[in-house]
């Protein structure tokens, strides 16, 4: 049994909390938040204890793993912190808000031996799979432009993606699809990118040209009105066929008034979501010390080309990556 | 009024049918003839619109007021060039020319033996465009901040594809719809073009792949999608898609979801989309021959046409260097 200390009882901090429940293996056992209010739901619903700091809980509690769900420039410390303890760690996306930032975390867990994950969602849902499953199989022949598009309204549950400025739906949102499309499609070689609106309620529009030669367009927006629900798309267009994703045209299940509000995550209506699935990859990887399909590596992978858009979108100029290795 | 006499000077471009069939529902002007290059697709236009077929472009020229050019792209400006010495008006497939100074020297002809030109946009006209034209002047969204557009269809083939024919590939083909169209919906000129570009899907000696970033001198950044990346099995043609970022809301178009869906029996797992919905090209033609009617500029301008592919020529430009350039006016 894995005995998880959970870093963060917000939004995702109660999505993971919730995923858990499905996943053999592993239980949350102690839960971190500056506010009690917040993390009691998730104490209530696993007997777990409570502790105000990281470091309270890593002295005292009795877990093998971390899962960190806090703000981005909260990650490097709470990740640093919990290797040096030993603990495993699952830390939500971006890794970081800097290269050095990643590379201190990256460094600290290979250091202490423990397994570190990082919460690129997209590679566990089932949805995306199928889509990079039919490309891998050759059904879409030569890949030559993928688009994909990732808007919305600023998120209304915490105030912190303010924080992010400018930058915030390249590096919070657009990295999503650069961790997915860099698995599908390999390193990316130039990046191009302008991005328009008021601090981080911006829309910002990205070039990606592959090593591969193919040609991406990754949108991202936290620009659209309040209230305004999350689209997410994706195309693929190669010489065999066309493959195209819509959320918001995907409703198995559709529920006319009633008195439930709709979560800020949507809950797919399927056994297991990707939450639960990715859980379930990061308790398999601690157990059996397999690195993760979205490691720190892959993870700083997906960051670099997140700075490398900011960077054109502050130059003007289109960002030539260097060579990945291997 | 005696009917307008209106010729179709050749069907090299598909678009022609389109405009024959919207010319033939109207009363207001006559058929006189076309002009092929080619002796098979003329005649065979020339008998489905029982129309005549002259054997020479100047022929035409001379028996009409007006005339609709189709022709391969290479060949627009010296059609059009004979039309505008002849003093007859002038509906032009697009790109305007496949060469800016050509462009100028055109609209400067037009201008001097006053002949109207109006560029073929008819993306322009459509209705739901101009709906939200209508809703973007009256500030339902606020000001635009950004743009993602595409334009994207099946690969033509035939002399599209041959450079010297066509004047470039998929870049040229698609760029100028949609940046037509934004020029009109935001007042602005296009700055600067950053493009990608590949021959990625098919075995073709021009790009069928391409992708461009755009600053409007007024600040909006957009980006177009122009691939010749629809399979043939898709159940359109072409889309043109639009979402229009603004400072108060957004405003999202996708032209042809306006259709029903039709299965059949043909074993083939797929569907058509019926597009129900007004038919631009017939307001295109429309308004070519209001403008000839009235004496009057029409809506879209050969000034238009030029201005858009001054914006696919920086895409070309873009390519090469890597980086984004400034748009040439010509």
């Amino acid at each position: 049994m894995l005995r998880i200390g959970l870093i963060g009882a917000g939004v995702m901090g109660i999505t993971h909390s919730d995923a858990y429940h499905q996943v053999a293996g592993a239980r949350i056992t102690a839960v971190c938040s500056r506010t009690r209010e917040k993390a009691q739901p998730i104490m209530d619903g696993w007997g777990a204890a409570y502790y105000a700091s990281v470091d309270e809980m890593l002295n005292a509690a009795d877990i093998d793993a971390v899962d960190i769900c806090l703000p981005t420039d909260l990650h490097r410390e709470a990740v640093v912190k919990s290797a040096a303890k030993g603990k495993h760690v699952l830390c939500e996306k971006p890794i970081a808000a800097t290269e050095a930032d990643a590379e201190a975390m990256i460094r600290a867990c290979r250091q202490a031996g423990v397994t570190f994950m990082v919460g690129h969602v997209n590679r566990f849902n089932p949805e995306w799979g199928m889509a990079r499953s039919q490309l891998l199989a050759g059904r879409l022949g030569t890949p030559g432009t993928v688009r994909t598009a990732r808007n919305g309204s600023m998120p209304g549950w915490s105030t912190w993606f303010h924080d992010y400025g400018e930058t915030g739906t390249l590096l919070d949102m657009a990295i999503h699809d650069f961790d997915y499309l860099r698995w599908c499609f390999g390193p990316v070689r130039r990046v191009f990118s302008r991005s328009a609106g008021s601090g981080a309620a911006s829309h910002s529009l990205t070039m990606l040209r592959f090593a591969s030669g193919v040609i991406g367009h990754v949108e991202a927006s936290w620009a659209y009105p309040a209230g305004t629900p999350l689209m997410v798309t994706l195309e693929i267009a190669g010489s065999g066929g066309v493959l195209s994703l819509d959320r918001n045209q995907s409703h198995p299940l559709v529920v006319f008034g009633g008195n439930t509000e709709s979560p800020p995550i949507a809950n797919i209506p399927l056994k297991k979501n990707q939450f639960v699935r990715q859980l379930e990859h990061f308790v398999h990887c601690a157990n059996c010390g397999a690195t993760p399909l979205t490691s720190g590596e892959e993870a700083l992978a997906a960051l670099r080309i997140s700075l490398a858009a900011i960077e054109s979108v502050r130059s003007g100029k289109a960002i030539v990556l260097e060579e990945e290795a291997g | 009024m005696s009917k307008l006499r209106i010729g179709i000077l050749s069907f090299a471009h598909l678009h022609a049918y389109k405009y024959a069939e919207a010319l033939l529902k109207r009363d207001d002007i006559e058929l006189v003839g076309l002009f092929d290059e080619e002796d098979q697709r003329g005649n065979e236009a020339a008998a489905q619109y029982g129309i005549a077929r002259m054997t020479q472009a100047e022929a035409l020229i001379e028996q009409a007021d007006g005339i609709v050019i189709c022709s391969e792209s290479r060949l627009h400006y010296s059609y059009a060039a004979a039309a505008a010495e002849a003093g007859v008006h002038i509906l032009l497939e697009k790109p305007l020319t496949t060469d800016g100074a050509d462009g100028r020297r055109l609209i400067e002809t037009c201008k001097n033996k006053h002949v109207l030109l109006q560029t073929a946009f008819p993306v322009r006209l459509n209705t739901s465009i101009e709906r939200a034209r209508q809703q973007v002047e009256a500030g339902v969204i606020g000001d635009i901040i950004a743009v993602s557009a595409t334009n994207r269809s099946k690969m033509p083939g035939g002399w599209f594809v041959d450079e010297a024919r066509s004047g470039g590939g998929s870049v040229l083909d698609h760029t100028v719809h949609v940046t037509d169209v934004l020029r009109w919906m935001l007042r602005s000129e296009v700055a600067t073009v950053y493009a990608e570009a590949g021959t990625m899907l098919h075995d073709i000696p021009v790009e069928d792949c391409g992708l461009l970033s755009m600053t409007f001198e007024n600040g909006v950044v957009a980006t177009l999608d122009t691939s010749w990346s629809r399979p043939r099995s898709f159940p359109v043609w072409s889309d043109v898609t639009l979402k229009l970022i603004g400072t108060a809301g957004a405003l999202h178009v996708d032209i042809y979801n306006q259709s029903g869906n039709l299965w059949t029996n043909d074993g083939s797992l797929t569907h058509e989309r019926i597009y129900w919905g007004d038919v631009a090209n017939e307001a295109l033609v429309g308004e070519f021959i209001a403008s000839i009617q009235q004496q009057r500029t029409p809506c879209i301008t050969g000034e238009d046409g030029l201005r858009a592919a001054e914006v696919a020529w920086a895409a070309y430009d873009s390519i090469r260097l890597g980086q984004p350039v400034a748009v040439i006016h010509y």
